[in-house]
């Protein structure tokens, strides 16, 4: 909402800058945007007509005008195209200073004498347009102020108006009051203790004399509690004075014709919308105050036809819809410049009932926006007199005619018990019941003493939000002022702060990422469906119970993410588009999974991608690309930093992965995640085109806690363990995790650790068979062990391998 | 000497003699004068032995002539060490003395050579070394900007006595909307543009439905902070994003007032933006607090003046005051909608974007910089 400051002072008695005012109204919950001047001042600049032009001798581009400047004639070169002789224009007089700081002196250009100088849009500050100098009797006829042509020699400020200073508003949902000048005006009276001036006061009390014999009747008073219509006559075509013109463009709105006008000012000062039929074109005259019956039809005045239900509250005349109401009229009854008769329509109608068919008809609109909010009841009578008045005096032809008010059901005014010790208690400072009262009369909120510490207040018609006694805390709060609260000591109050599980358990496995060199990235949790269905198909075989949005802003970000794989490869991708050949991304965040009933399963995951060589820098044979096993290097010393101390790695297969390269790691019976080389399939839907991207994911839900993972501890042994290296053959088949598995279940515990630390094929190795070779390290904790009880379990573990998997003990 | 104890040059081989033994130890002579008491061959054995280690060409050689000497099971010195016992007294005596001598010395040559040979190939095997070479350079990971801001606030607020509580993202109408008292119909549902999932849901628009969740599960008094990801259906552009972060935060108890309100988040500003920060805290209206309030701070562009050189700031616009957070007391009827008594407690409740605090903090002029995950934005921090 903005709020010229002229406008301001035609409604309160203030005596502050625009700074204080905008301040203030921001302290009191009206916030400011901005304050912007509109229009300049020209001291100087004069109307002028030109009276002939001649091309300037020495200058193709330049002219020579002579100039009727109201006060003599003067002679000014000019570069315009456009001035022609007979123009009417503002001419900048030797003196004179433009918006700019330019001061005009007289001059010579290119030999010739100048005197002045003809000024552009751009040079005034009037517009941008910088193409020809100003036709002064264009821009005010644009204007809707096609009065007689200004005298030559007045200055330019007197036609155009002097600058106007006006405050933006950001009024918040809650204050409909505050998208009216009234409204705003209350509140800066508020701040500076000022006061209505007199003609506010008047306008404030006016009544229109109604005759009370206009058709009119509430069929759905519910949707309408009070409608005046009144008729007037005698309309001659007008144009809207120049102030009337100014004051709609320093609200933004531009000027249509006076009737329109009038309209437009009263809801900017009211905040009350009013609407003019032509009376000519509504059958009967009636009008009735009806639902919308089903199938009827209305073209609006925007142009378009809408079709309505009953939903929908119209105004009718004797026969069909001419308006929708509070939202917009008809294009049939439209006024137009030759109207001579209209019927003035001031109603209060029900918010919600606006509201729906607002949003039935998806259209929005400043009486719409107002009347949803919630306009004050009982200003309909100050809004019509103020339109009546000011119609009269544009055109002193118009008379009222039929005239009618109807109420039904009006909002009562609500009282609400205001306890002092309520204020205390919630702002923080004491205040007695008095100071309360005297805060309220600011805002004009009538209180009466009810005993005790309490107030009984009215709430006044224009504050729709004021329902509860916490409502009125507020209004005395900012009346007194947020700046003066103080600040109590902060004070444990027996709460004290844990962090949860959850927290712990994210921060670790987050920090563990970084450890290993992988940046932490924050995806979209929307993405497309392809990539939907895509990534949830590399952890689970069946299709994924997807989320999709019902009003997505575009087909990329069309259902909920199963899990952030796709964001890191939508990262890997921009990324490798950028030019970097290495990306190790990973992200903890949620999955969405749909679930009957009840509201969808949010798993925790994590997922990493990696691409690129495994050193940041290395020029030797140490830097190659990451292979499955680099990565899955990582990943295992991730896990083994999360504390899941034997995690088991089984074959897996889905759709997506490299044939093969793809695994699943569990502990125990349950799985916890996956990793893998991602098939270039896969990967050319991202548009990726590098040939190992390394992929892990894991479901932190079902990690174990951190504090389980590990009871007690182990004491290291005084006693040196033993080494010994055993290496077997084994059907290709076998993988490593079985034997190690089956020597680690035969071995017991006196096997502390087993380690693969070689794999081989080829010479002396059986057909179909591979060699894996083990570390093992054995160790007593309270004496060393002997050769033969080494040997003991040796052979234990061998027979183990030999018995379950078909090992044989390679043979030194 | 007795056969068992004897020592001569020739147990020895002769190739040892070309160390230089006086080389390493100046004390060479004299000392081979030193033991000729006790023998001839003795003395010679040690000179021998001694040219042995100081001419032992690389370390597995001296190795091998040190076990020769002293091994422990097989050394000479350590064998005829080991057959004293069977000496008479004066034999032992004479034989022992020069034993442990021969003992003495050769550990300590050993010792010497021993260090001189581990200089040499040390530094044969630096040699062509550049150690301006770049080394082989492990990669680096980098904290999400976003998480940062979030781990900063959270330590605050832990510091402060908030525990985190996480809440679901996707929603139902009743806990965005409803019961923090946006009645049905009500315009100011129209400032959160909504994304609907199929079926009636919704992504939450903010973080406060977590406060409802809370208050059902638990009892006050309750310091509660309530971080996450929250959605909006808008076009994205420079300074708009569908998905962004929050963090909300929410004291009750018997009695909480917007002193304390006004404490905490002037607590929380100065420690964001330093001691010295200026702030203001002005009404503002939302549907779940009564009084609502907004806590602006002094633009750290143009500290407040609302101009950088002669121009408007671009940050503030001009105002010098910038939007950090909002906040209020909890509105009676979000307190009934969660089974608390309204007249029986009060609290306060605050909220405030990750995305704005980091763009402010470090200047950075688009939002959608935070999902795009860009490296080279990323490892910046």
């Amino acid at each position: 909402m903005k709020l010229p400051l002229s406008w301001l002072r035609e409604w309160v008695e203030v005596d502050a800058t625009a700074e204080a005012i905008a301040d203030a109204l921001t302290r009191r919950g009206l916030y400011v945007a901005g304050i912007e001047t509109h229009g300049a001042s020209h001291p100087g600049v004069v109307v002028a007509r030109v009276l002939d032009v001649a091309r300037h001798p020495n200058a193709d581009r330049l002219s020579l005008c002579r100039v009727d400047s109201g006060h003599g004639e003067l002679r000014v070169v000019c570069g315009a195209p456009n001035v022609r002789a007979g123009m009417i224009v503002p001419l900048a007089t030797v003196g004179a200073v433009l918006p700019g700081g330019m001061v005009i002196q007289k001059s010579r250009i290119r030999g010739e004498e100048s005197q002045g100088m003809l000024c552009s849009a751009r040079e005034l500050e009037l517009s941008d347009d910088h193409e020809g100098i100003v036709d002064l009797e264009r821009l005010l006829a644009a204007s809707g102020d096609g009065a007689a042509a200004p005298g030559l020699g007045v200055p330019l400020d007197d036609v155009l108006g002097p600058p106007e200073t006006v405050i933006e508003v950001e009024v918040p949902f809650n204050r409909p009051d505050g998208l009216g000048i009234v409204g705003l005006a209350r509140e800066v009276k508020a701040a500076f203790a000022g006061r209505w001036t007199k003609a506010a006061v008047e306008r404030l009390a006016a009544h229109p004399k109604l005759r009370d014999d206009f058709d009119l009747t509430l069929e759905a008073a519910e949707g309408c509690p009070r409608y005046i219509a009144v008729a007037v006559r005698g309309l001659a075509a007008a144009p809207s004075p120049a102030w009337l013109v100014r004051r709609l463009e320093s609200m933004g709105q531009r000027s249509i014709n006076a009737i329109v006008d009038l309209t437009n000012l009263v809801l900017f000062e009211f905040g009350q919308p009013v609407h003019a039929f032509d009376l000519a074109k509504l059958a009967g005259p009636a009008i009735r105050v009806r639902r919308a019956r089903a199938r009827e039809r209305l073209v609006t005045l925007d142009g378009k036809e809408r079709a309505l239900d009953p939903e929908v509250l119209v105004i009718a005349d004797r026969d069909r819809p001419v308006a929708i109401a509070g939202v917009m009229g008809g294009a049939a009854s439209e006024v137009t410049a030759t109207t001579t008769e209209l019927l003035l329509e001031v109603a209060w109608f029900d918010p919600r009932r606006v509201r729906r068919g607002s949003r039935a008809l998806e259209l929005s609109t400043e009486a719409s926006k107002r009347y949803e909010r919630g306009v004050d009841p009982e200003i309909g009578p100050a809004a019509a007199a103020r339109f009546l008045a000011l119609l009269k005096e544009i055109m002193p032809g118009a008379a009222v005619g039929a005239s009618r008010e109807r109420r039904a059901n009006m909002p009562a005014p609500r009282t609400i018990a205001l306890r002092a010790s309520r204020i205390t208690r919630l702002v923080g400072h004491a205040f007695s019941a008095r100071e309360a009262a005297g805060h309220l009369a600011a805002f004009e909120f009538p209180t009466r003493k009810s005993g005790g510490d309490a107030l009984h207040v009215t709430v006044p018609s224009w504050r729709p939000d004021v329902g509860i006694e916490d409502d009125l805390v507020e209004e005395v709060a900012r009346a007194w002022g947020y700046d003066r609260i103080p600040e109590a000591p902060l004070e444990t109050r027996g709460v004290h702060a844990e962090r949860t599980v959850r927290e712990r358990r994210n921060e670790r496995a987050r920090a563990a990422m970084l450890a290993r060199g992988f940046s932490e990235a924050w995806t979209s949790s929307l993405v497309s469906r392809d990539e939907a269905v895509a990534t949830a198909a590399l952890l689970d075989g069946a299709p994924p119970r997807l989320l999709a949005l019902a009003n997505p802003m575009n087909p990329g970000g069309a259902v909920l993410r199963p899990n952030p794989i796709a964001g890191l490869l939508r990262a890997v991708a921009h990324n490798l588009r950028q030019g970097m050949e290495t990306v190790r991304l990973f992200e903890i965040g949620a999955g969405y999974v749909a679930r009957d009933g009840a509201l969808p399963d949010e798993p925790a995951l994590l997922a990493a991608v990696a691409v690129g060589p495994r050193f940041a820098h290395a020029h030797d044979a140490a830097q190659q690309a990451m292979d499955f096993a680099d990565a899955k290097g990582v990943w295992e010393a991730w896990l083994d930093e999360m504390r899941v101390d034997t995690p088991s790695w089984r074959t897996y297969s889905a759709a997506g992965w490299k044939p093969g390269a793809s695994a699943e790691v569990a502990i125990g019976t349950s799985r916890i995640g996956w990793a893998g080389t991602l098939g270039r399939q896969l990967l050319r839907a991202w548009d990726i085109e590098v040939p190992e991207v390394h992929l892990f994911v894991v479901r932190l839900d079902a990690m174990p806690p951190i504090e389980a993972a590990r009871s007690g501890v182990n004491l290291p042994g005084r006693f040196p363990p033993v080494r010994r290296d055993l290496a077997f053959f084994v059907p290709e088949a076998v993988t490593h995790e079985q034997l190690a598995s089956a020597l680690r279940g035969a071995a017991g515990e006196r096997l502390v650790s087993l380690e693969l630390f070689d794999v081989y094929a080829g010479h002396g190795t059986p057909e179909h068979m591979k060699g894996l070779a083990y570390a093992l390290r054995f160790q007593h904790p309270e004496r060393t062990l002997t050769e033969a009880e080494i040997q003991t379990i040796q052979d234990r573990m061998t027979a183990a391998a030999a018995k379950t998997l078909g090992a044989r003990l390679r043979e030194r | 000497m007795s056969a068992s104890t004897a020592l001569g040059r020739g147990d020895l081989p002769d190739a040892w003699d070309s160390g230089d033994a006086a080389g390493i130890d100046p004390e060479h002579d004299r000392r081979v004068e030193e033991l000729k008491p006790a023998g001839a061959g003795v003395a010679a054995f040690y000179d021998r032995a001694a040219r042995g280690i100081a001419g032992a060409p690389d370390l597995a050689e001296l190795k091998e002539r040190h076990t020769r000497l002293l091994g422990r099971e097989r050394g000479i010195v350590t064998g005829r060490l080991a057959g004293l016992p069977e000496l008479s007294p004066e034999e032992r005596r004479q034989s022992g003395r020069a034993l442990n001598l021969i003992k003495r010395w050769l550990t300590e040559l050993e010792a010497a050579r021993r260090s001189a040979l581990e200089r040499e190939q040390e530094s044969r095997s630096a040699q062509g070394l550049d150690v301006t070479l770049p080394g082989r350079k492990p990669w680096i990971g980098h904290r999400h900007v976003l998480a940062q801001i979030q781990e900063e606030l959270l330590d605050l607020f832990h510091g402060l006595g908030y525990s985190v509580y996480v809440s679901p993202e996707v929603e139902s109408d009743d806990y965005n909307f409803g019961k923090l008292n946006f009645p049905p119909d009500h315009p100011a549902r129209d400032a959160h543009d909504t994304y609907w999932v199929d079926g009636g849901l919704l992504l939450r628009t903010h973080t406060s439905p977590g406060w409802v969740r809370a208050m059902e599960e638990r009892q006050p008094p309750l310091r509660l902070v309530f971080p996450g990801r929250v959605f909006r259906a808008e076009q994205v552009d420079a300074s708009h994003m569908d998905q962004f972060h929050q963090v909300d935060g929410l004291f009750v108890d018997r009695d909480v007032s917007m002193a304390d309100l006004k404490a905490t988040l002037n607590t929380f500003a100065r420690s964001i933006y330093g001691r010295a920060v200026r702030t203001r805290l002005v009404p503002v209206y939302f549907p779940f607090v009564e009084p609502g309030a907004q806590l602006d701070v002094a633009c750290v562009i143009c500290d407040g003046s609302g101009r950088v050189r002669d121009a408007r700031c671009p940050v503030c616009k001009g105002g010098g005051w910038i939007e950090l957070l909002g906040a209020g007391m909890v509105h009676p009827n979000v307190f009934r909608a969660v089974g608390y008594d309204p007249e029986a407690v009060t609290g306060f409740a605050f909220g405030m974007g990750l995305e704005r605090i980091a763009m402010m903090r470090w200047g950075i002029p688009e939002i959608r910089l935070f999902l795009e995950n860009d490296l080279r934005f990323l490892n910046q921090f």
